[in-house]
C-alpha cells in the first residue's frame, strides 16, 4: 500500500496491518506526514508540525514490531493533539500568541499516555483561540478550513483536529470539548468525536477553559477507533483531582453487543428548534436506521432546558476569565476581537450569577437522572446547522454551533457525533447519542451498530482525492 | 446601562473605552437576564457540592 491509500485507512484497519506487518509505522507516519505537506496550505490545520521526532518514534516502534514487541493498538498510529495539550520540547500555543513561546517540560497525561502506547505525535493542532468559540477561525494562525468546502469554517475549537482525520493527515487526534469543541467539528468535518463522562480523562497538562465543563476525548474516523483510543487516555490521575478514581472497561470489547433492546429518547424540547431542514431530515433517518436494528424510540421530556444555556454561559466565562484575567489586563489587544470580548462579558458577571448557576448545575443532573431510568441514550442533530461560511460573524456562529452540545457538559454526560448523512450541497451532517454517566461503552456501541449499517463515515472530502480505505 | 458597565469593569480592573462598553452592553444585558432566570429557580438550601468532582457522583 502507498501514500493516499495508507491515510484512507481506519486506525483499527491500520492497527491490524501493523500487527500483520503488511505495513510499518515508518511508512504510515511517512505517508501522514506527506499528505501534511501537501494539504496544508490549503486545509490549515496544524500549528506546529512534528516530523522529525515523529519519524524518529516511528523507526523506534518499527524495529519493536520488528521484534514482535507491539504495545497495543495504537502502536505506530499517527496522531494529531490540539494545540492545547502540552507536548515535552515543543510550543504549546493554545492558538495564541500569548503562549507562542511556551514549551511545557512535561507531556499531558493523555499525551504521555498515548506515547506510551506507541501512538505517533505528527504535531499541534490549531483551534478557535484558547479554545473560547466554534469556528476556529484563528486570526493569528488562519482559520482552519473545512475539507468538504474550503470557503467553509471547520467548526470548532477543535477545528485542526476534525479537519485533520477528516483528509488522513492522522489517523485519530485528541480534542477538548467545553461546550461542543470535539463533537461540532467532527459534525462539521464528517468524523466521529467522543466526549467522554466528565472525570473519565484527565485534564492535566490541558490549557483549560472552564475547569468544571472541560473534557478531553478522541476524534476518529470511527467509533471503533475511538473506543480505542478512549481506552488508553481514559482513567484515573493523582495530578487532576477531577478526574474520578474509575476503573476503565473494555471499549473495544463491546462494541459487537448491537442496539437490540435499547432505549432510546427523541428530547421534545429545544433540540429540534431552529435546525435547518436537510439536518433534520438526515438525524430523524438515523434514528430510523437505529430503530430498524432493533433500538425502542420513544419521546422523551428534559427538565429545565430553559435554563440551560443561562447556566452554561454563567459557568463557563467567569471561569475562563478566572485564568485569563492577569494576562487580559495586560495586553487585551493580543487577544481577538470575538474571545476578548467573551472574556470582558465574563469579568462582569456577577459572583451570585456563577454559583447559582452552579446550583441550577446540580437541579438538572438530579433531574436527568430520572430521565435515564427511562431511555438509555438520547439522540439529538450534533448542530442546527451544517458548517457555516468563514466570512459569517462567529458571535452568531458559535451560538447555533453550541446549542445542541453544550447541555451535556453542564450534565457532564458521554456524548457522540457520528456522521450520518450529507446535504444537497455536499456538507457533513452528525448524528448525537448521549448515554448515562460513566456508561461511553453503549454510547460507543450504538455508535458502532450505526456504523456496520452505514458508509457515511466512509466517505472522504474532496480535498481528500482518496480511493476509499479497505473495508 | 454603558456607564454600568464602565464601572463595573474598573471594578474588575478591566478599563474600558466607552465604544467598547457600548459594544459589550448589548450582550450583558442578555447574560444578566440570564441571572434572573437561573435565580428564579427555587432550590432550597441545596449547595453546589463537588462542583469539581465528576457530576455523577453528586
Amino acid at each position: 500500500m502507498k501514500g493516499q491509500e495508507l491515510t484512507g485507512l481506519t486506525l483499527a484497519e491500520a492497527s491490524r496491518l501493523i500487527r500483520r506487518r503488511e505495513i510499518s509505522p515508518t511508512e504510515l507516519t511517512e505517508a501522514c506526514l506527506a499528505r501534511i505537506r501537501t494539504l496544508e496550505p490549503q486545509v490549515n490545520a496544524f500549528i506546529t508540525v512534528m516530523a522529525e521526532e515523529a519519524m524518529a518514534t516511528a523507526r523506534l516502534l518499527g524495529e519493536e514490531a520488528a521484534r514482535g514487541e507491539l504495545r497495543g493498538p495504537l502502536h505506530g498510529i499517527p496522531v494529531g493533539v490540539k494545540d492545547l495539550f502540552f507536548t515535552a520540547g515543543f510550543p504549546t500555543t493554545a492558538g495564541s500568541p500569548l503562549l507562542a513561546h511556551h514549551i511545557s517540560q512535561e507531556d499531558a497525561t493523555v499525551v504521555a499516555r498515548l506515547r506510551q502506547a506507541g501512538a505517533v505525535v505528527v504535531g499541534k493542532l490549531n483551534l478557535h483561540e484558547f479554545a473560547l468559540g466554534a469556528t476556529s477561525k484563528n486570526p493569528h494562525f488562519g482559520p482552519v478550513r473545512n475539507p468538504w468546502d474550503l470557503s467553509r469554517v471547520a467548526g470548532g475549537s477543535s477545528g485542526g483536529s476534525g479537519a485533520a482525520v477528516a483528509v488522513g493527515e492522522c489517523l485519530a487526534a485528541l480534542g477538548t470539548d467545553t461546550g461542543g469543541s470535539i463533537r461540532i467539528p467532527s459534525s462539521l468535518c464528517g468524523i466521529t468525536g467522543l466526549k467522554p463522562t466528565y472525570g473519565r480523562v484527565s485534564l492535566h497538562g490541558v490549557v483549560p477553559l472552564s475547569w468544571s465543563l472541560d473534557h478531553v476525548g478522541p476524534m476518529c474516523r470511527t467509533a471503533e477507533d475511538c473506543a480505542l483510543v478512549l481506552e488508553v487516555i481514559a482513567g484515573p490521575d493523582e495530578r487532576d483531582a477531577s478526574c474520578a478514581p474509575f476503573p476503565v472497561p473494555r471499549y473495544s470489547h463491546q462494541l459487537e453487543e448491537g442496539v437490540r433492546g435499547l432505549r432510546i429518547g427523541l428530547p421534545q424540547e429545544h433540540f429540534w428548534e431552529g435546525v435547518d431542514g436537510e439536518v433534520a431530515n438526515l438525524v430523524r433517518q438515523a434514528v430510523d436506521v437505529l430503530a430498524e436494528l432493533g433500538a425502542q424510540v420513544r419521546e422523551v421530556s428534559l427538565p429545565y432546558m430553559d435554563m440551560i444555556p443561562h447556566a452554561v454561559v454563567s459557568i463557563m466565562l467567569p471561569e475562563a476569565v478566572a485564568y485569563h484575567l492577569p494576562r487580559l489586563r495586560q495586553h487585551p489587544e493580543a487577544y481577538g476581537e470575538d474571545v476578548r470580548l467573551r472574556l470582558e462579558m465574563g469579568a462582569l458577571i456577577p459572583a451570585v450569577q456563577y454559583v447559582q448557576a452552579q446550583r441550577v448545575r446540580k437541579a438538572v443532573v438530579a433531574a436527568w437522572r430520572e430521565v435515564f431510568r427511562e431511555v438509555d441514550l438520547l439522540a439529538t442533530p450534533t448542530t442546527p446547522i451544517v458548517a457555516p461560511r468563514i466570512e459569517e460573524g462567529d458571535l452568531e456562529a458559535t451560538l447555533t454551533l453550541i446549542r445542541n452540545t453544550n447541555p451535556f457538559n453542564l450534565t457532564g454526560q458521554p456524548a457522540i457525533s457520528v456522521p450520518c448523512g450529507f446535504t444537497n450541497s455536499g456538507l457533513p451532517v452528525g448524528l448525537q447519542l448521549v448515554g448515562r454517566w460513566w456508561e461511553e461503552g453503549t454510547v460507543l456501541r450504538a455508535a458502532h451498530a450505526y456504523q456496520q449499517a452505514t458508509s457515511w463515515h466512509r466517505r472522504l472530502p474532496p480535498s481528500s482525492s482518496m480511493p476509499p480505505p479497505r473495508g | 446601562m454603558t456607564e454600568e458597565v464602565r464601572a463595573l469593569a474598573q471594578a474588575a480592573g478591566l478599563p474600558l473605552p466607552q465604544e467598547r462598553a457600548s459594544l459589550l452592553s448589548a450582550s450583558l444585558s442578555m447574560l444578566w437576564l440570564g441571572r434572573d432566570v437561573l435565580l428564579s429557580l427555587p432550590l432550597g438550601e441545596e449547595g453546589p457540592a463537588a462542583v469539581f468532582r465528576a457530576p455523577a457522583t453528586t
